[in-house]
């Protein structure tokens, strides 16, 4: 069980996370929604160790962040993490010596499945195909928790119909517990088991995604303009 | 299959295996897709996929064989039940409808009565066109 009790982040005079506080079951798709800014990435990159927080803390299985919690957290950063003069394979060799946990026949399969060749300079590839690229390192790893930040941001409707079939294959072979953060709500919600809608660092709503729409008879994206506008009130 | 974005994914799951049975695509006793091979054909999380499977399963609607698979009720009472509840939905909804429409119940079932003994065959040409559409 992944926990976040408190958690304040200053970024210079902006409040990024302003007394977070989730707990996050296992076994889950977990949805980080919210603004532009609203604090997704941040609260990702604190629960990868990539930032300390200012105050609060996060704990996995009630133990602190540690090169244990670390080697069973596999991230996917928003940003490029592959270097553009790598191929895919070289990319795959560096992850490869990295982590220990790395699987072979599973970087096989993703790479039949996304139809990308190992040899191919990552310079040349497109958003979408770089997208898959990245999917297909992360996924590589037998992590429990995977974290990742805006995984179909910018790409065709296609890739990203590919990109959440390997996500949900993956999952049922896998079980993890998969945070995304993202913007594509009404294309991505049938992934998801629980939300949270994040707003100027503050949690505004969490809720299992079936329930929300039980009890309020609406679509995600309009159960979350209801609970932004009332926030800016 | 296409899901609408205000029910919840599970309740659509279920809707499209009762009207399923309903209209004869299962049959009694029938095997249906397991929870993975769903989730995996449908794209969807498999979690929702296992809610809808444990509420058919305590409705009797589905029974679930460890090691076999799930399999539509082979009980024909639960058919006709099931069979019953769609029917009295439908015509509710109808009903609803043409109430709307500032008729009361028993103008609306006179005009039922008479738009049987009409026919098809003398509909309006709004209708016909309509079907023309249905049968295209």
């Amino acid at each position: 069980m992944l926990q976040v009790s408190n958690a304040i982040k200053r970024f210079g005079n902006k409040l990024a996370l302003n007394d977070v506080s989730i707990t996050v079951e296992e076994g889950q798709i977990i949805g980080l929604l919210g603004t532009n800014g609203a604090g997704k990435s941040t609260l990702l990159k604190a629960m990868a160790g990539l930032l300390k927080l200012d105050q609060g803390s996060i704990t996995f299985d009630g133990a602190s962040p540690s090169i244990a919690t670390r080697a069973s957290t596999a991230y996917l950063p928003d940003m490029d993490i592959l270097y553009p003069w790598m191929t895919l394979s070289d990319a795959m060799k560096y992850m490869r010596d990295f982590y220990w946990d790395w699987d072979p026949d599973k970087t096989h399969r993703l790479l039949d499945y996304f139809e990308l060749t190992a040899s191919s300079p990552i310079r040349q590839a497109s958003k979408g195909t770089r997208a898959k690229m990245k999917l297909l390192l992360t996924l590589s790893r037998q992590a429990r928790y995977i974290l990742m930040d805006e995984p179909f941001s910018g790409i065709d409707p296609f890739a990203r119909q590919q990109i959440a079939q390997a996500i949900i294959d993956d999952f049922i072979e896998e079980g993890q517990t998969i945070l995304i953060t993202t913007q594509e709500i009404t294309e991505t919600e049938h992934l998801l088991d629980e939300i949270l809608f994040l707003y100027e660092g503050r949690l505004l709503l969490t809720g299992q995604v079936e329930n929300l729409k039980q009890t309020r008879n609406q679509s995600l994206l309009d159960i979350l303009k209801e609970v932004y506008d009332g926030a800016r009130l | 299959m296409e899901f609408n974005k205000i029910e919840p994914i599970y309740a659509q799951i279920i809707q499209d295996i009762r009207l399923k049975l309903f209209n004869g695509t299962y049959t009694l006793g029938q095997e249906i897709p397991s929870r993975r091979e769903l989730a995996k054909t449908l794209g969807v999380n498999p979690n929702t996929i296992q809610r809808a499977y444990k509420e058919m399963e305590d409705m009797n609607l589905i029974v679930t064989h460890r090691g076999q698979g799930s399999f539509v009720t082979s009980d024909a009472a639960v058919l006709a039940a099931i069979r019953e509840e769609a029917l009295y939905e439908a015509i509710h909804q109808s009903m609803e409808l043409l109430r709307s429409f500032g008729k009361s119940d028993t103008e609306i079932l006179t005009l039922i009565q008479s738009y049987l003994k009409r026919g098809a065959s003398s509909c309006s040409k709004y209708l016909t066109q309509s079907s023309d559409l249905v049968t295209n």
